[in-house]
Order: structure tokens, then sequence, then C-alpha cells
């Protein structure tokens, strides 16, 4: 609970702050569909749901960088014998620098947290990835797409990943302030073998959102 | 020995006329010298040389000096219808002549009465490289007559009718008329050469006389700017060309491949990831591609570009009209410069 409010303090002063320095803000809310999937000796375990969220993005004045943050809380039910239903709570912040007009450098910061009714378990990892982004029709349409690798990660309970990789895709359409976003997310990651039993597990989401600009 | 000596006398032979060879400005000055000094016979020979018309090295003003020198000669040795005639050859030739009393005595200046009274000429005198700024100051034309006389003077183009400004007065002798530099509408006259055509009608016996003073316009004033011209380089694009809208198809085509790919590229195949995200996600980027394709094929103009443009124009409309603003400024300030060309001869 205490995660939440502080993920949504952050969103919220994000928006202020755009706001008090004069800067273009977007706001808005979104709807994930999520299915997450794992294995650790005892299965596919696979779970999915829906994760509700609100994010902000604004444009600092320095190298036009884009910085957005995003909280997002939900439901996965479990879809196997073997899954568990769990709480998913997550807070991103990332920013992505102009190279050109259509590459940029992504660099983000997330933390999850997965809770059932047996364990509780917090992800914190730092990303890097490339950009590549094309409007079109006067900004109408923005599509993107990019890649990033996890060369931080922390898992409360087990050791970090061997890879971590991170794809994602969008499609935004802008009409005067209002923008709507479909993102397209996969991240995977592969533990070192341990005992014999090796542990995968991947997030696939596809995120509705809309959102408003307020300045 | 005696070659030497026949070489001296040849050079001496040679010699002597070229020293007598003078000028007709020094003949001129010798015979005033002796005129003053009342060797009349001795200065009107002089005179008359430079006078003759076949002194083609005499100026016309020492032609006409030696004429009113000659009149004033002949005035001086009693030979009164010389000295009229002098004059009068004098005053036809330059209407402004006159014999100021500190130079001349009573007799010359009383037959030079007689002769502008038996001659009727009008002259007229534009200054001298005057500059003046026109509406604000005046500059004088001078005009003169040797009788009284009924006087018009106007000043045209060169090669045009209607005259740009006139005068008339009746009168006799020396007069001037202030002239502003404007036309008849208060307009500033174009540069150009003008003329200053006067004419004059005695009032005893209505005989006429004409004359033509020819005078170049300028203006001075600080260097004007130069207008702007518009480039077309620096207007954007106002319409795409077609091959945009293929590319805007590639590009949802490429972005769908990617969603498509990545299942299968990013994903681990023990998990096997779903692929119904990214069909989803692959399906809208290639409508989001094909409906550029169609938007940009329908409409290829850039409303931007083309906004951008208008403000472009806007701007370099205003930019030359403060250009244009800023030299009408200083031509209103400028100085008119009167230049006479040639006085008409006579």
């Amino acid at each position: 609970m205490s995660i939440r409010l502080a993920c949504a303090v952050i969103v919220l002063s994000l928006t202020a702050m755009g706001l008090r320095a004069q800067l273009p803000v977007h706001a808005g809310v979104s709807m994930s569909l999520t299915e997450h999937r794992v294995t650790a000796g005892a299965g596919l375990e696979r779970s999915s749901g829906t994760l509700f969220g609100v994010w902000a993005s604004t444009t600092l004045p320095w190298q036009t960088l884009e910085a957005r943050a995003s909280l997002r809380a939900g439901s996965l039910g479990a879809n196997e014998a073997s899954a568990v239903d769990r709480d998913v709570g997550e807070l991103t912040v990332s920013g992505v620098l102009p190279l050109n007009a259509s590459i940029g450098l992504n660099a983000g910061v997330v933390v999850r947290r997965y809770e059932s009714a047996f364990a509780a378990q917090r992800w914190v990892w730092g990303e890097l990835g490339l950009d590549g982004r094309m409007s079109m029709l006067d900004d109408a349409l923005d599509l993107s797409a990019g890649l990033s690798i996890i060369p931080w990660v922390s898992v409360s309970g087990i050791s970090r990943p061997d890879l971590a990789v991170a794809a994602r895709s969008m499609v935004a359409y802008n009409t005067g302030r209002l923008t709507a976003t479909m993102r397209y997310r996969l991240e995977r990651f592969d533990f070192a073998a341990r005992q014999g039993v090796r542990r995968l597990e991947e997030l696939s989401s596809l995120e509705l959102g809309v959102a408003w600009r307020v300045r | 020995m005696v070659r030497l000596v026949v070489g001296f006398v040849l050079a001496m032979l040679i010699a002597r006329p070229l020293g007598a060879q003078r000028t007709p400005t020094e003949v001129l000055s010798r015979a005033v010298i002796l005129y003053e000094e009342l060797q009349l016979e001795r200065a009107v020979v002089l005179l008359r040389e430079v006078a003759s018309p076949g002194n083609g090295g005499a100026t016309a003003d020492e032609r006409l000096s030696a004429m009113k020198y000659l009149g004033a000669a002949y005035a001086l040795l009693g030979t009164r219808d010389s000295a009229v005639a002098y004059f009068q050859r004098t005053l036809e030739r330059d209407p402004f002549t006159d014999l100021p009393p500190a130079i001349f005595t009573a007799q010359e200046r009383q037959l030079f009465a007689v002769a502008r009274q038996r001659t009727f000429v009008v002259g007229a005198k534009v200054p001298q490289d005057t500059g003046f700024v026109p509406g604000q100051t005046m500059v004088p034309l001078r005009f003169v007559t040797t009788r009284h006389a009924r006087v018009h003077a106007s000043v045209r183009r060169a090669g045009a009718g209607e005259p740009v400004a006139s005068f008339r007065w009746t009168g006799e002798g020396a007069a001037e008329s202030s002239w502003d530099g404007l036309d008849e509408g208060g307009g500033r006259l174009a540069p150009g050469r003008y003329l200053l055509e006067v004419s004059a009608t005695s009032t005893a016996d209505s005989l006429t006389d004409t004359v033509a003073v020819q005078f170049d316009v300028r203006y001075d004033h600080p260097p004007l700017e130069d207008t702007v011209g518009l480039e077309a380089a620096s207007l954007l694009p106002e319409r795409r060309p077609p091959s945009v809208a293929r590319s805007r198809l590639a590009v949802g085509v490429a972005a769908a491949a990617f969603a498509i790919a990545v299942p299968t590229a990013i994903g681990h195949g023990e998990l096997g990831s779903t692929r119904k995200h990214a069909t989803v996600m692959a399906s809208v980027s290639v409508s989001s591609g094909i409906a550029a394709f169609v938007l940009l094929r329908r409409g290829a103009a850039i409303p931007a570009n083309i906004r951008e443009n208008a403000r472009r124009r806007e701007e370099h409309v205003r930019l030359n009209r403060e250009i244009r603003e800023r030299n009408a400024a200083r031509i209103a300030g400028a100085r008119m410069i009167i230049t006479p060309v040639s006085a008409e001869p006579r």
C-alpha cells in the first residue's frame, strides 16, 4: 500500500512540476491487458488480467528530453492450476533522449511488486535501449518501436537474472489536446539454473491509453 | 663656324613668331590694361582680334568681354554709333551684361543705356549647383529684360509638353523668382533634364524674345536600401512528394513486422509467449500505415508548411514595406541639386 502511495505521489509530482515549469504536459489513464508466464520447475504458470493506470509525460527544455512516469496496478488471475492469483503494482519512470528526428535513447527505472496470498516479491530494475520513431500526418500519428537491455535487476528472494531484455512498440494518435495510445511490451527474464531448475519469466502487456494535453 | 651662325639665325627666325603667338586670354588682358591706360586705339586693335569670329581660340566669354570693352573704347573715342553697336551685340549675347559705375564712365554707361533701349532681349539663369530641400527652402531663378516687358517663364521636363512650374510678371531689368523646387501639384520633380523657357513681350512695341536654359535635376540623399527578394529556397515545400505516402506505408508495415517478431525474437520459446498482444499491435500498426498512405495520396498538402510560408511571405512584405518607408523618408529629406547644362545659343 505504501508503494502505491509513493507511486501516486511521484506521478502527481511530475505532473505538478511540469505544470509549474510551464512545460507541455500530457496526463492520461491506461488499461493494460497483461499476461504473465513463469516456469520454475513446476511447469508453466500462466496468469493474466487487467492493470489500470495513470501516467503523465512532459518534454524538458534540456535536449528536449521526453520524461514519462506511469503507475499501474491490478490483479492477474491464474490460468493454470499451478498458478496463483496475484496483485501487481508498478511504477515506471523513463526518459527518451532524441538523438535525431527518428532515433532516441531510452532509459528508465521500474519498480514492480507482485503480491499473492502466500508471498510478496519486489522487482526493481533499470533499463537502457534505443527507440525508432516516425511521425506521420503532421504529427497526428506517431509510431515507435524499441529494444532495451536490462543490465541491472534486483528481485527479492532470488538472484538476479542472467538475461533480461524488453521490446516495445507504440502507436499514438493525436487530435487536438487528446492523444490515444496503444503500447505493446514484452519483458523477458532468464535466471540461472539452481539445483537443476531454471527459472524463466515473461510479461506481455497491451496497454490502451488516453491522455489529455494539460498545457 | 659658318654652320653655327646659320643655325643660330634660323633658330631666332623660328622663335620670334612662336613668341608672338599669345593666347586670347593674354591678348584680352593686355587690351584691358591698354584701355585702362587710355591707349584706346591700341586697345581696340587687340579687342577686335579677340572678338573676331575667326579667332577660334577665344571663348564665348572672352569674345563677350572683348565686345563690351570695344563698345566702351569706342564710347571714349567718341564714335557713338560703333559704341552702341558693340553694346547691342554684347546684350544680344548676354542680356545680363552691365557696366559697373566703379569701372566705366558715365559717358560709356549712357551709350550702354541707349543700346539697351534699342535692343530687346530676355535672359535667364538658374543657380549653379544649388542644393536645397524642395518645399522647405527656395531657389532663385534670375531673369533680365532690356526693356519693360511682360514675361512668362516655365519649367518643363525635356521632351514633355506640360510645364511643371510657371511664373509671370511684368517689369524691366533684372528680376528674380523664387522657386520651391516642386511642381504645380506640390510633388517632387523626377530626376532628369529640364528646360527653363522664357518668353518676353515688350510692352512698348510688342517685340518678343525667347530664351531657354537647360538644367539637370538630381537629388542628394543617403544611400537607399535595396528591397529584399523572396527566394524560392527560403520557402518550405507545401506539397509532399508521392514517395512520402509509400514510405509511410512502409513504416506501418515495418512496425507491424517488428511487433509480430517480438514474441519469437524476444520471448522465450519454452514459455510459448502469447501472440495475441503482438497481433493486435501489428494490426493497428499496419492499419496506421495504410491510413497514412491513403490520406497522403488523397491530399498531399502540408498545412503547417503552408502556414509557415504565409508567415514568411507576410514577414517579407513587411520587411520591404519598412525598407520602402525608410527610403521614402530619405528621399523626402533629399537635397535637390540643380546644375545648368548650357545656355541656349542665341
